[in-house]
């Protein structure tokens, strides 16, 4: 199998903070060739990381007692940089999560982020406490991190075996665009 | 009316700072040795797993 990755995706992600969604996490554990190229794109370069709850969320898809090892094995991996589990944290990226839902919620178009699930949510929510620019997340759903907040930095693209090709994005957190947002939401709700 | 006005945002700040490039004690190669072993042996079991005869539970 093939792995495309977009030019300078490496430069584009050197020094950064970089958060793994279950599904890109499900498909490197599954996938000894993406994730040998996976490594080879980040070693030495960004940390990869993966929240509790996306590790939650894979844990969930373990099939016996035995593959459950393996799965712990794999998350503790050395590539992987611990994330951090402080209480006050996580009522931060509690509080950023449920403004980006009523963000979602409010857009003018009325499909960003319609999907994004709760894990979504608070992974988006943990990035917004990054310094500008340091978090990205790679998710094969790029629709649940719209592009009203978030910039798309690049993409991998994995050529399956039925031929198929299956593409996982790198975005990063817009402040700006945030900020525009968010005023936009504000005055929405005042105005009722 | 929600209580949306005194919920704020935690960003983090807008300057971006400049993170160290990460150091890690095992080599690329040795990771990846040690994680393809751990990634086919899981496939092993999930195969073993799928077909291994499991009683039908009828309800």
């Amino acid at each position: 199998m093939t792995t495309i990755i977009s030019p300078d995706l490496q430069k584009h992600i050197t020094s950064k903070y970089l958060f793994l969604d279950s599904d890109f996490l499900n498909e490197i554990y599954k996938d000894e060739d993406l994730f040998s190229q996976f490594t080879s794109l980040v070693y030495g370069f960004s940390y990869p990381m993966i929240d509790p709850l996306i590790e939650f969320e894979f844990s969930r898809s373990v099939t016996s007692p035995k593959e459950a090892v393996k799965m712990d094995k794999f998350v503790k991996s050395e590539i992987f940089t611990p994330v951090s589990r402080n209480q006050e944290i996580f009522v931060k990226i509690q509080d950023n999560a449920f403004i980006l839902s009523k963000i979602y919620a409010l857009h003018s178009n009325g499909d960003a982020g319609k999907h994004a699930s709760l894990v979504d949510l608070f992974l988006a929510g943990r990035l917004m406490t990054y310094s500008s620019g340091v978090a990205c997340v790679i998710t094969g759903n790029t629709r649940d991190y719209p592009g009203c907040i978030f910039d798309v930095l690049g993409v991998i693209t994995k050529y399956q075996k039925d031929s198929r090709l299956q593409s996982f994005g790198i975005l990063t957190l817009n402040q700006d665009k945030f900020r525009d947002e968010y005023q936009r939401l504000e005055k929405a709700l005042n105005s009722n | 009316m929600t209580n949306f006005p005194n919920l704020k945002p935690y960003l983090g700040r807008k300057t971006s700072i400049k993170l160290p490039k990460p150091v890690m004690k095992k080599s690329k190669a040795q990771i990846i040795k040690e994680m393809t072993e751990i990634i086919v042996s899981a496939r092993k079991i999930r195969e073993e797993y799928a077909s291994s005869a499991r009683p039908n539970i009828v309800v």
